[in-house]
C-alpha cells in the first residue's frame, strides 16, 4: 500500500498517536525545566535542598529518600524523608561500598528486587558528580504506593537532578566559602581600622 | 465575542511546595487561564474570597489548614460553594478519597500528575 492509498482513518489514528506522544512529551520538558529552575533559583543550600526534596515528592513519586554527600570518606545525610533509622544506616554503612561499585549514574530497580537484607536496599541510587567527582547520591528507598515504578521519563528527571543537584550544592558552598573569606577580611580591616 | 466571553477564566492553585506551584502556574498561564496562588489552606480562603475563581487546585497536605478542611470550608461560603475544586495529592489510599469526596471536591489528582492532563481536567470542568 503506497502512501496515496493510506485510508483517512488510518491517517486519523496515526496523527492522534503522534498527539499522545507530543502531549506526553510536553509533560516530561515541563517537569524537567521546573527541576532546572527550582535547583538554580537561589544560591542557599536550604532552597537546592527543598527543591530536590520537592521535585522527588511530588514529580517523581517518592516520600522515602534521602539526599547524601560525601565527607571524609562517609555518607552523610544532608536532607532526607520518611526514612527509617535502617535506611539511614544503611546509607553510611553499606551505601558507601554500593555507589563505588556503580558506573552508571543512575540505578534503578525492579521493586521486587529490593532487600534491605541483601545490601539492595533501594529503588533508585543517584550519583551526584560534579566536573568528574563524586559530591553525594541521592537514594529512594520506597515509591509511592500508585506508583510502584520508575519510567524513562523519571530517569531522565533523576539525572537532571543528579547533575544538576551537584552544580547547585557545590556552587552554593563555593560562594558561601568566599562569603565566608570576605567577611573575615572586612573583620580584619574594621580591626585594623579601630587599632 | 461579548465581554464575559473574552473573559479569561480564574484558577487558584494552593500548594505549600514552591516546584508544585511552578509547574502548575507555568502550564495554566500557557493554556489561558489568569493564575493566582496559595501556600497553606488559610491564605486559600482568603485568595479564593479575593480573587473569585472559577476553579481550585487544592493540595491536601498543607500547613495552617489542610486541603480537606479548606475544601470544607469552601463548601460552607455561598460565594465558593460551587466552584469546581479539584484536590491534588499524593495521598492514593482509598480512605484518603472518600475523605476528600466527603469533604466536598469534585476532582481527586494524585502526585506525580501529568502537568498536560491536569491542564486538560481543568478545562473540561471549566467546560461544563
Amino acid at each position: 500500500m503506497t502512501g496515496d492509498d493510506v485510508a483517512p482513518s488510518d491517517e486519523v489514528a496515526r496523527l492522534r498517536t503522534e498527539l499522545v506522544d507530543a502531549h506526553e512529551r510536553l509533560a516530561e520538558l515541563a517537569n524537567l525545566y521546573v527541576t532546572t529552575v527550582r535547583i538554580h533559583e537561589r544560591l542557599e543550600r536550604s532552597s537546592v535542598e527543598e527543591a530536590i526534596r520537592e521535585v522527588v515528592i511530588s514529580l517523581v513519586g517518592s516520600e522515602c529518600f534521602g539526599l547524601f554527600e560525601w565527607r571524609e570518606g562517609t555518607l552523610h545525610p544532608t536532607t532526607y524523608f520518611g526514612l527509617a533509622p535502617a535506611q539511614l544506616a544503611w546509607a553510611r554503612d553499606v551505601g558507601p561500598r554500593v555507589i563505588y561499585g556503580m558506573t552508571e549514574t543512575v540505578v534503578v530497580r525492579e521493586p521486587s528486587d529490593v532487600s534491605v537484607d541483601g545490601g539492595e536496599a533501594f529503588v533508585a541510587l543517584i550519583r551526584l558528580r560534579d566536573d568528574g567527582s563524586d559530591v553525594g547520591a541521592l537514594v529512594l528507598f520506597e515509591m509511592l504506593p500508585h506508583k510502584p515504578r520508575l519510567g524513562s521519563a523519571d530517569r531522565a528527571l533523576l539525572e537532571v537532578v543528579a547533575e544538576q543537584g551537584a552544580k547547585a550544592l557545590r556552587r552554593c558552598d563555593a560562594a558561601r566559602g568566599r562569603s565566608v573569606v570576605a567577611s573575615a577580611k572586612q573583620s580584619s580591616a574594621t580591626q585594623g581600622a579601630r587599632e | 465575542m461579548t465581554a464575559s466571553s473574552a473573559r479569561k477564566k480564574k484558577i487558584l492553585i494552593a500548594d505549600d511546595q514552591n516546584t508544585v506551584l511552578m509547574l502548575e502556574r507555568m502550564m495554566l498561564s500557557q493554556a489561558g487561564f489568569d493564575v493566582s496562588e496559595a501556600h497553606d489552606g488559610e491564605e486559600a480562603l482568603t485568595r479564593a474570597a479575593a480573587d473569585k475563581p472559577d476553579l481550585i487546585l487544592l493540595d491536601v497536605t498543607m500547613p495552617k489548614m489542610d486541603g480537606y478542611e479548606a475544601c470544607r470550608r469552601l463548601r460552607a461560603r455561598p460565594e465558593t460553594r460551587d466552584v469546581p475544586i479539584v484536590l491534588v495529592t499524593t495521598r492514593s489510599e482509598f480512605a484518603n478519597m472518600q475523605t476528600g469526596f466527603a469533604a466536598g471536591c469534585n476532582e481527586y489528582v494524585t502526585k506525580p500528575f501529568n502537568a498536560v492532563e491536569l491542564v486538560a481536567t481543568v478545562r473540561r470542568y471549566l467546560a461544563s
